[in-house]
């Protein structure tokens, strides 16, 4: 075991003292936080932290906020402990804000192993913390570093009132063998995947800046994390209905390719992911059955066109742009393609609405989002089907007494 | 039905890089086809990539099969009953190694691929061979390690050979002493890999204070300078270090792989690797897989005419290098020289599933 222990930001202990979600000095510091991101200009070469910023905006944080005024009354659970995936630049972050906002102190450990960009948040919070007006805040979070099998890492686990995982199925049957609190909650997020359906015809006739748009949002939603988000689409459902469109085909989806190809040329496709996604494609041809043919766009999109979906669809990975690819009426395949880790349907040219009653009246048994092509990796703080804020605060329930009785 | 002892025949540096493109188009094409007759999983890669069949291919057009595919699936193109070695890579415990099926043809030309080049670098008499290794590395006939491969591949340039390590790869300092007393004047190979080398008799002659006399010795090393560069032990510190304790100045590395035995790399006088006639070296870029040019940094393909019992005459390594030029190297060796960069950095796989491997 490990000693190597860094305290990052905030306090060692913190304040186990519970507010109400959304309480002002926790809007106020996640304000300050914001700006003081949005004015460091050396910051702009990170654009996963630049998206973290304008995520915690105010703004965007008062309408979250809107969407809890029901009456009810909630208070935080005390303290949140979060164990983020070490790979996801600023994927800490995001947790804490969650607990923040919840009514909670926040305990994160980070991994010795991550990301640049989170040590550098690090300080920028901790700097703020160390001022004055935000000087309550800082008594209700901890951000440290460590090795994964550093005691402190378990110990905070079965402690803490609030228990915060992110990714890896592997992560979370080690982490369910300890002994945690019984009355503590816990928030996993397990192993997800996540598909794109386009709608063939709305599509055949798209030029221009309206195709470079489409584009645009389509790379964002999928090579922003090298394709490994659980949000990032796998399949690619090419809606048909008419005959007609089966011969148009070819042509349409040639089209979006090169758009995509010439979006993602800005994409850093190392000598290391270019080999390993050629292994890729070639494991997948060598074994895969139902493959129809598998495309070359450079080295930037590779795509493998099936006939069908194959069992366990989960467990076939696009990374670093390798696209599976089905065509046809998408209700054909969705059932078996909404197994329990289908997280995301991102959506072109159909009614997400349609969509919604499609999963709702066949009874499906996956799917957590539907949102359309570039908002995959919009965060919400209602993720894989859990209301984050609920979870990690109590409802208190009062009930007046009555004369009569 | 391709022509191997022609192939064995030529010399080993004799063939021009233009001259040997033409070859290679015309015998990788044949072996591209016989592997797909023979091999469904390669077929099956071959057509789901849309390589039609029967055509004639350039040597840059034929088909790569990745390196690490040897290590997941069984390719091979011959029967159960032709193996007649399993050649394994030599990774470290718990790593994925690779399995390559060779039938006595194969092995036979890779053996004589192997002692053409050595040849040409060390002449055609047997040579005393000191091996820096344990015995122990061949005890298992049946899984051949490319450790293994490498002392068996050179032990056919000897006509007496001794393993400078014990089992648990300590120095025998005594008895390689005694073995070189024996040679006294003579000229002397030593083989080992890069790593055992530099720790096993390097560092261990040095912490015992006492020097060997290799001064009329070759010194024949590879397996990759991934562990020592992680020291930060450069190729000339390596050669510089070993003369200290040795008197050795005829040091060689070389570059092959499991995938490709027989066929190596060896450098020459001038510190250039060289590709013989039994092998080629392709260098690509990460974007598209087009050609690098002279001088420019890019993945390496390895091709060769020789794995006629598994699909590995085009492999796409997981190792970058620079082509320095072809036909003009001072030694005047005829085709590509080149350097190896080393293994591929491996850039941080993003996921949000490793959260415990952290």
């Amino acid at each position: 075991m490990k000693a190597e222990f860094t305290h990052l930001a905030g306090v060692e202990r913190p304040k186990a003292e519970p507010v109400v979600p959304f309480d002002t000095p926790v809007l106020d510091f996640l304000e300050a936080l914001s700006k003081e991101i949005r004015r460091d200009r050396g910051l702009l070469r990170y654009p996963e932290m630049a998206a973290f910023g304008f995520w915690i905006r105010r703004a965007h944080m008062e309408e979250f906020k809107k969407r809890y005024e029901d009456g009810r009354v909630r208070i935080g659970r005390g303290v949140v402990f979060h164990m983020a995936a070490s790979n996801v630049p600023l994927l800490f972050a995001y947790s804490m804000v969650m607990g923040l906002l919840a009514g909670n102190s926040c305990v994160i450990r980070i991994s010795i192993r991550c990301q640049e960009e989170d040590f550098i948040l690090c300080e920028i919070i901790d700097n703020l913390l160390n001022k004055p007006p935000f000087a309550s805040m800082r008594d209700r979070i901890s951000v440290f570093s460590c090795e994964r099998d550093h005691e402190i890492v378990r110990s905070w686990a079965e402690a803490c009132d609030g228990l915060m995982v992110w990714g890896g199925d592997e992560t979370i049957s080690v982490v369910r063998k300890w002994n945690l609190r019984p009355d503590g909650v816990s928030v996993m997020f397990p192993d997800r995947y996540s598909i794109c359906i386009l709608n063939q015809k709305s599509m055949a006739g798209m030029q221009g800046e309206e195709l470079r748009k489409l584009a645009h949002s389509f790379v964002n939603d999928t090579y922003a994390m090298d394709q490994n988000a659980c949000s990032s689409p796998r399949y690619i459902i090419w809606n048909q209905g008419e005959e007609k469109e089966k011969e148009e085909a070819e042509a349409v989806h040639k089209k979006w390719w090169n758009a995509i190809e010439k979006e993602a040329a800005s994409y850093d496709l190392s000598p290391h992911k270019a080999t390993k996604k050629y292994e890729a494609l070639c494991r997948y041809s060598m074994t895969m059955e139902g493959i129809i043919k598998t495309e070359r766009f450079g080295n930037l999109v590779y795509t493998i066109l099936l006939s069908g979906i194959p069992k366990a669809p989960e467990t076939y990975r696009g990374t670093w742009g390798l696209f599976f690819e089905y065509q046809g009426d998408y209700r054909r395949v969705l059932k078996e393609l909404a197994v329990r880790q289908l997280q995301t349907v991102t959506y072109y040219g159909l009614d997400g609405k349609e969509l919604m009653d499609y999963v709702m009246d066949h009874h499906l048994y996956g799917i957590h989002r539907i949102v359309p092509v570039g908002n995959a990796m919009n965060l919400d703080l209602i993720w894989d089907g859990q209301d984050t804020i609920r979870m990690l605060s109590r409802e208190i329930i009062r009930e007046e007494e009555h004369e009569s009785v | 039905m391709m022509d191997y002892e022609g192939i064995l025949e030529r010399g080993p540096f004799s063939v021009t890089q233009s001259e040997k493109r033409k070859l290679y188009g015309e015998w990788l094409t044949e072996l591209t086809e016989h592997h797909r007759q023979n091999c469904d999983p390669y077929d099956q890669l071959l057509t789901n990539l849309k390589i039609p069949r029967l055509k004639n291919m350039e040597e840059e057009e034929i088909p790569m099969v990745p390196v690490g595919l040897f290590k997941e699936m069984k390719l091979t193109s011959i029967g159960e009953d032709k193996v007649f070695k399993l050649m394994t890579s030599s990774g470290t415990s718990g790593q994925k190694v690779s399995r390559i099926y060779l039938d006595w043809e194969t092995a036979e030309y890779q053996q004589r691929a192997l002692a053409n080049i050595g040849s040409d670098y060390f002449g055609d008499s047997r040579l005393p061979f000191l091996i820096i290794d344990s015995h122990q590395v061949l005890k298992d006939r049946n899984m051949f390690s490319a450790r293994g491969a490498g002392i068996l591949g050179f032990s056919i340039f000897s006509s007496r050979l001794f393993y400078g390590l014990d089992e648990d790869m300590n120095l025998d300092l005594d008895g390689v002493e005694k073995f070189l007393e024996r040679y006294q004047g003579k000229k002397v190979l030593i083989f080992g890999f890069t790593y055992i080398i530099w720790t096993c008799l390097y560092q261990a002659l040095k912490q015992s204070g006492r020097k060997l006399d290799l001064s009329g010795g070759i010194l024949i090393h590879g397996g990759g300078f991934k562990k020592l560069r992680d020291q930060s032990v450069s190729d000339d510190e390596f050669k510089e270090r070993l003369w200290e304790v040795t008197g050795c100045r005829s040091i060689h590395n070389y570059y092959g792989m499991a995938e490709q035995t027989g066929s190596i790399y060896m450098e020459c006088a001038h510190g250039h690797l060289h590709a013989s006639i039994y092998s080629d070296i392709i260098t690509r870029r990460a974007r598209d897989f087009t050609l690098c040019s002279h001088g420019e940094k890019g993945i390496i393909q390895v091709l060769s005419p020789l794995p006629h019992s598994y699909p590995g005459h085009s492999i796409l390594t997981e190792d970058e290098g620079i082509i320095l030029g072809e036909d003009d190297c001072p030694c005047g060796r005829m085709g590509k020289y080149f350097k190896v960069c080393g293994r591929i950095h491996q850039a941080e796989i993003r996921g949000c599933s490793d959260t415990y491997e952290g």
